[in-house]
């Protein structure tokens, strides 16, 4: 992998596309309907980062990847990939990147793994014994050297995709473009997969630019998300900057047992504290729902205080929203806001 | 660039090899048609010969199947090609890796190209020891008019490819092209028994100049004897490569702009 200048892997600057969707006949020859798949999107992925793109069906992922890769040419705007211009030289952007699908039929299904793997590898100029020692290696960290020698139609859904990340690393790209690379996949296979792309794939600095309409999978491996909803960008940050979008307050709730007479009252004086709710246990532990500004160091006050009443704490857990709930909420704010802004 | 072009012959070569019964059928094939034209061989000389058509028809058809399946193949091999890699999800991995058209197109036509030298081979073979024919064959100027004929069929399998993948289905090229140069091309029969204004179309295409400068050639003229012949396919390369080249740019931005390079 050799490092390029550029302080971002990718940089996205007012990224327009629309595509053409002829209806009718009469569409063929004139103005067809416009279907709007990007529209000025704006982002930059730093090196080394596992980089969410998140939205659903049809928000423009697949199409901004597409971009990325030369595959499609926007309609306006600038996209920089390791600092080169994919619009400008197309062919050392592709030197440069991998791209995973999450389509099971982009392989020569007669051929075997290995042989995929070796046809790809000449594809990128490499030397017949670097490719060898890099397809060994390669089927190494993928788990596939024993099925490395079986023909693409007798593996099942989870090794293809496997053998399209090996493909992908084929070249050592610095940066790994995955479109949905869980699509076809059962729970425990998206799972395993996800352990493979944050131990493996995106070890030793890679940066990695995964398209997915999974919450957890977002939130198992992005350090950042950009939320693209029809072709727009809502929001990009870290999960905890999704999570402060839509919610400033952060919920933890604790058991207590003990503690002074009166001590409830004390609680929901302290500074940061939004509100406690208390439930009363028959056996003398109280399990409190505390609500806290997040901007606020409000929790160790809280803890100081509880410690002081001369009670104990059995356990303190956060309550988090789950990213699919703030997804839900922010998309909807969003589309309400549009409408209003229609009316 | 020989390490590219040697990685397709070999993936096209297991790809086929992985297909045992096709393997064997072709071969099963081959000889039959041979079998058949060497049973029949003598019984069609003397009807071409009743029908002034002269002692060597044999020669004449055999080049003429053999030479124009080669040219033809040179011709459809890439737009078949890309068809398939559509078809089966491909393409989009293939152009993303960086290789450039001229690249692609000669790794895709050199498995279907090197089969069909095979068959025109086994078919000279077989004209040559059983038929004792072409015994004064000139292999320079076969050579000569070898090289510009598929260099030109080649380029006008790159302009049909250009409709494959703008337009998907439809592509005009190769069935039309097919369609006439076989009626007036002298694959079957010699263009001097078509109607003088057919001929005059039949000159302007490619593969009549081929098949006359190939038949020419086995015949044993010269380099210098089939220059019209050559002369005539490079003004045809110097048209259609351009041409070919420009339209497959133009076909590749239009399917990038539209998203289509994957739709089939």
């Amino acid at each position: 992998m050799k490092a390029s200048s550029s302080a971002y892997a990718v940089e996205v600057e007012g990224l327009t596309k629309r595509f053409k969707r002829p209806r009718t006949w009469s569409h063929m020859l004139r103005n067809p309907p416009l279907k709007v798949a990007l529209s000025g999107i704006d982002l930059q992925v730093r090196r080394g980062e596992i980089f969410g793109l998140l939205g659903p069906n049809g928000a423009g992922k697949t199409t901004l990847i597409k971009i990325l890769c030369g595959l499609v040419l926007p309609d306006r705007g600038r996209a920089l990939v390791n600092g080169i211009d994919v619009g400008r030289n197309s062919l050392d952007v592709r030197r440069s990147v991998g791209v995973v699908y999450g389509d099971e039929r982009s392989f020569f299904m007669r051929l075997s793994v290995r042989e995929n793997l070796r046809f790809y590898s000449r594809l990128y100029r490499m030397q017949p014994r670097v490719a060898a020692r890099r397809i060994d290696e390669l089927l190494g960290l993928v788990d596939l050297e024993d099925a490395a020698d079986l023909r693409m139609h007798y593996l099942s859904s989870g090794m293809k995709q496997r053998a399209a990340i090996a493909r992908g690393l084929i070249h050592d790209p610095e940066v790994l473009f995955m479109d949905e690379p869980t699509r076809s996949l059962d729970p425990l296979g998206a799972e395993d997969l996800h352990v493979l792309i944050r131990d493996r794939v995106a070890a030793g600095g890679r940066t990695v630019m995964l398209a997915t309409h999974l919450m957890n999978e977002a939130e198992a491996l992005c350090n950042r998300i950009t939320l693209i909803d029809r072709g727009h960008t809502v929001h990009t940050g870290t999960v905890e900057d999704f999570r402060a979008l839509i919610r400033q307050e952060v919920v933890y709730r604790l058991v207590f047992t003990g503690g002074r007479p009166g001590w409830e009252r004390g609680l929901h004086a302290l500074p940061g504290v939004v509100k406690a709710t208390i439930d009363s246990e028959e056996d003398a532990a109280h399990s409190i729902e505390l609500v806290l500004d997040r901007r606020t160091t409000a929790l160790p006050t809280a803890i100081r205080y509880l410690v002081e009443q001369s009670g104990d704490i059995l356990s303190c857990n956060r309550e988090e929203l789950r990213l699919e709930e703030i997804f839900r909420a922010v998309v909807r704010q969003r589309r309400a806001t549009l409408v209003e802004a229609a009316q | 660039m020989i390490n590219l072009l040697l990685a397709f012959l070999r993936r096209d070569w297991m790809r086929r090899a992985s297909y045992r019964l096709l393997v064997v059928w072709q071969l099963v094939g081959m000889v039959g048609f041979l079998t058949v034209l060497y049973i029949s061989g003598g019984a069609l000389a003397a009807t071409a010969r009743s029908h002034g058509l002269g002692d060597d028809y044999i020669a004449f058809i055999l080049a003429g199947l053999a030479f124009t399946d080669l040219f033809l193949t040179s011709m459809q091999a890439f737009s078949g090609t890309v068809r398939e890699a559509q078809l089966q999800g491909t393409l989009e991995p293939m152009l993303l890796a960086p290789v450039r058209v001229p690249e692609l197109v000669a790794g895709s036509i050199l498995f279907p190209f090197a089969q069909s030298l095979f068959r025109t081979m086994i078919a000279i073979s077989v004209a040559f020891f059983a038929f004792g024919l072409f015994h004064h064959a000139n292999p320079l100027s076969a050579l000569l008019v070898l090289i510009p004929g598929i260099i030109t069929f080649a380029a006008i399998g790159v302009l049909s490819s250009s409709f494959v993948l703008a337009f998907k289905q439809g592509d005009p090229v190769i069935g039309m092209f097919a369609f006439v140069s076989s009626i007036v091309g002298g694959s079957v029969f010699p263009p001097s028994l078509l109607p003088g204004w057919v001929r005059s179309v039949g000159w302007l295409l490619p593969l009549t100049n081929a098949l006359a400068g190939m038949r020419m050639a086995l015949a044993g003229a010269t380099p210098l004897q089939v220059l019209p012949q050559i002369g005539a396919m490079w003004v045809t390369t110097l048209v259609v490569l351009p041409i070919a080249g420009f339209a497959f740019r133009a076909a590749l931005i239009h399917a990038k702009r539209e998203g289509s390079l994957v739709q089939y």
